[in-house]
């Protein structure tokens, strides 16, 4: 012990300690540097296996091939009216996701409030929400490309689809969460019916919907994907489909990439949102 | 059952420059059967709640009061007999009653001047105005400065000042309170006795409230009503308390009271620990 405090010891130990103590607290606590840090690694690792030529480089190209084509600016698949770009293809797929996931919140809504204020109809909402509750995303998929075809409305349903049932037991759930004070005492206060759903309900189980939220994206942007490389003939899965076809494993690796990274990123705003929306737990 | 104490008499809430003034309203339980299981049920015979009096339903868990609560606030019905609001009986939530409750009296997604704010906005004030007059309903119990903050940021006994100042802004007729002080420190509670009977005194409110508090019940109530649980829940006894107010615990003859009480309640605890299906009834109450 003596030994290790001695080159301490001269100087001035108090300023240096305090520096690494700063640097050591801060390590652990930004998010974003163990996120870089463990993407390093993968990539590092990536790489390196290319190297040993454990990895066929056709078949997966290395990162140092990988990442100056995705930063080149020019990265498409397809010829003519098939041509699709990464950032044409991820804002399709994305605004598939946001509009499919709008419609199936607001239907849900609709269901919800229907389930609480008629209690008989309660009664036929929810065996229906609960069996659509378990069904996979992705088995909707031949489903809507029979039935709607292979355009942009179908990823839209399969969206839909995808988020209903749990966005509807989620919200009836988080409707009859509601501790009963609160709704005993905006009943006393001569509360009317608008305003218990505006002020009171609304508010109260905007934790259980936002969480509800955020576990269908991850359903619908599943199964968008499914169903853009399953058939549907635009957005970010049907540009890997693509890719892989005419032999550009570099785009397909980038497509992975890119669906991982949206993804994560979307998340994250939602959790953002929600923290915002949330401040009065706090 | 005579009654004592009607205190009736028309009063000004302090915090209003107009002339509003309210009389408390008149409560009568008659032949009251109410059940929810096999093993939870309470019957009330025969409880008048006078206008303007302040009634303490006193007990231990399990035998029934915030069953009778519920029924006066017109939120829950009797199987069997009646509650009756000024001779009307219930068909609904109670008119101009507000409740308090232990906890969760506030809603934690309001400041605490929207809290007050609240009812008024309901009844159609304007925004600016409903907060203007939250924040002199604040001021009456003293948290002014608190107006912005929310609920979480506040302690236990300043969002029961809150609710009371809300309470006083609602200007009910009749004030139900389940258990309202027992998540308090005693020094806090004693406070918010103080502030209840301020509140009740300067606005003529009939009050009815729940305690297994005996102290609080006794430094409160004009009337106890004595809750047993055995063979059902039940008003076991009815008590006028004629104790001279501000009460002091000191004062002999409130002492005999409470000795009186307290072996009533013991009393009563005893025949519990004998009764094995009661034991079970508390547990699922």
């Amino acid at each position: 012990m003596q030994a290790m405090q001695q080159p301490r010891s001269p100087g001035k130990p108090g300023q240096q300690t305090a520096l690494i103590n700063r640097f050591t607290r801060w390590i652990p606590q930004s998010n974003l540097l163990w996120f870089c840090l463990a993407w390093l690694l993968i990539i590092l690792l990536w790489e390196f296996g290319s190297w040993m030529e454990w990895l066929n480089p056709q078949i997966l190209p290395p990162p140092s091939q990988t990442l100056p084509y995705a930063l080149s600016g020019n990265i498409s698949i397809g010829f003519g009216q098939q041509k699709t770009g990464l950032l044409e293809a991820t804002t399709i797929t994305l605004a598939r996701v946001g509009t499919g996931m709008l419609a199936g919140l607001l239907v849900a809504s609709c269901l919800a409030v229907t389930a609480i204020e008629l209690p008989v109809l309660r009664r036929l909402i929810l065996p229906i929400v609960q069996s659509l509750a378990p069904i996979a995303p992705v088995a909707w998929i031949p489903f809507t490309i029979a039935v709607i075809g292979i355009g942009g409305q179908a990823a839209i349903f399969i969206v839909f689809m995808a988020v209903l049932g749990t966005m509807s037991l989620s919200l009836i759930a988080a409707l009859d969460d509601i501790p009963a004070e609160y709704l005993k005492i905006a009943r006393s206060l001569g509360t009317s019916r608008i305003r218990m759903w505006w002020h009171i309900r609304l508010p109260a189980i905007v934790p259980g919907a936002m969480t509800a939220i955020r576990m269908s994206f991850f359903g619908a942007w599943m199964a968008v994907l499914a169903g853009e490389m399953a058939g549907i003939n635009s957005g970010l899965g049907y540009m890997i489909i693509m890719a892989q076809q005419m032999y550009n494993m570099k785009l397909v690796m980038i497509g992975i990439l890119a669906i991982g990274f949206i993804g994560f990123a979307v998340d994250r705003l939602l959790l953002l949102a929600g923290a915002r929306l949330l401040q009065w737990t706090r | 059952m005579d009654t004592v104490n009607n205190m009736s008499q028309a009063t000004t809430y302090p915090a209003d420059n107009t002339t509003s003034s309210t009389t408390g309203a008149r409560l009568v339980f008659s032949n009251i059967r109410k059940s929810f299981s096999d093993t939870v049920s309470v019957e009330a015979d025969s409880l008048i709640i006078e206008s303007g009096s302040l009634t303490v339903l006193l007990g231990r868990s399990g035998c029934g009061k915030t069953t009778l609560l519920n029924l006066a606030a017109g939120l829950d019905f009797p199987d069997q007999g009646s509650v009756s609001y000024d001779n009307q009986i219930l068909q609904g939530p109670a008119p101009s009653t507000t409740l308090i409750f232990q906890t969760r009296n506030l809603f934690p997604w309001m400041t605490a001047e929207e809290n007050v704010a609240f009812p008024l906005r309901n009844q159609g004030m304007a925004k600016t105005e409903a907060l203007e007059h939250a924040r002199q309903y604040l001021k009456q119990v003293g948290l002014e400065s608190f107006a912005g903050h929310k609920p979480a940021q506040l302690s236990g006994g300043m969002r029961q000042r809150i609710a009371l100042a809300r309470t006083i802004a609602t200007k009910p007729r009749l004030l139900l309170l389940d258990e309202p002080f027992s998540a308090l420190d005693m020094q806090t509670r004693r406070m918010m006795q103080r502030y209840l009977l301020d509140v009740w005194k300067n606005s003529g409110v009939t009050i009815l409230m729940i305690t297994h508090d005996l102290h609080e019940a006794l430094m409160l109530a004009d009337r106890i009503a004595l809750m047993a649980s055995s063979p059902t829940g039940h008003i076991a006894d009815i008590l006028d308390i004629k104790l001279e107010r501000p009460r002091d615990p000191e004062d002999p003859a409130f002492r005999t009271v409470q000795q009186q009480l307290d072996r009533f309640l013991e009393h009563e605890t005893l025949l519990a620990e004998h009764d094995p299906t009661l034991e079970s009834a508390n547990q699922q109450a």
